[in-house]
């Protein structure tokens, strides 16, 4: 893809989400740099692994419902998509499992 | 400030009923019973009702998680004990305490909404990739109409990416 290419990316991202949305300086681009930006697939990561060393299952359930179905099911056969995905599709089933056992 | 040193000091006594580890705080009649029980016992300063409640929820979610991340649970468990209190006891008695508890739920940085029970005006940007892809933009959602594919690709891979950051160089390569 030509460098030029990605800018103009860059500047429809902008169009569409508002022009602090994202930046490409230094040969970074970077998504809501000054903040603001919550990413569902985070927000359940950090609940997940919060539940899962603790083991309870109150907070299990509280993440389980932050699962609000796959991840990118549109891009699941995506090579970008297939990379960072892999942790996040085995969560839940971790979750779910530790779930149905017997609590301490 | 006085009392919840007086909480946390009530909290560490042996005597307090603790809400076994087994009871889900999504179980609101079990969870009500043991807050009711428990500041039977030990009656908040001033009367404080909510706040008391805020400071056993937060004590025991914490409690079990030891961990900073325990943070957003406890939010999510305050705020579904919170709004069904409002339905049960009457909003007015609830929001009587309400400036004091946002002071609290500020203090231990339990402002960590969860996405689905954040407001719809909330500002920010808020990216959904699990079920689907979807965009939100200080609480309106973007119209699926890119009119570059790659625009919405790169949206997608921004948000999975660590810090959602990458090099251009690893940008123009996936794309």
């Amino acid at each position: 893809m030509a460098a030029n290419n990605l800018h103009q990316i860059v500047h429809t991202i902008r169009r569409m989400l508002g022009t602090e949305s994202i930046t490409l300086t230094d040969d970074v681009v970077w998504l809501c740099p000054a903040g603001g930006l919550t990413v569902d697939v985070d927000v359940f990561e950090r609940a997940a692994a919060a539940a899962r060393s603790s083991g309870d299952i109150t907070t299990l359930q509280l993440a389980l419902q932050l699962w609000t179905g796959p991840l990118l099911p549109e891009d699941q056969y995506a090579d970008w998509a297939d990379r960072a995905s892999g942790a996040t599709r085995r969560n839940p089933c971790r979750c779910r499992k530790l779930c149905s056992a017997p609590s301490s | 400030m006085e009392e919840s040193s007086d909480i946390d000091r009530l909290l560490g006594d042996q005597r307090e009923p603790r809400l076994s580890r087994s009871c889900s705080l999504t179980d609101l009649p079990a969870t009500l019973i043991w807050l009711d029980r428990t500041l039977a016992v030990f009656p908040i300063p001033g009367g404080h009702r909510s706040l008391g409640w805020l400071h056993l929820l937060r004590a025991h979610v914490l409690r079990q998680l030891d961990d900073a991340d325990g943070s957003m649970i406890s939010a999510a468990a305050a705020q579904t004990v919170f709004s069904q209190l409002g339905e049960q006891r009457g909003l007015a008695a609830v929001q009587k305490d309400r400036p004091r508890v946002d002071v609290e739920l500020e203090r231990y940085s339990l402002r960590i909404a969860v996405p689905t029970m954040r407001p719809p005006s909330a500002a920010g940007v808020h990216v959904s990739l699990l079920g689907g892809f979807s965009v939100v933009v200080n609480g309106r959602a973007v119209e699926d109409r890119w009119r570059l594919r790659k625009a919405k690709m790169l949206v997608k891979l921004l948000a999975l990416a660590p810090g959602h950051r990458l090099h251009r160089d690893s940008v123009v390569d996936r794309l």
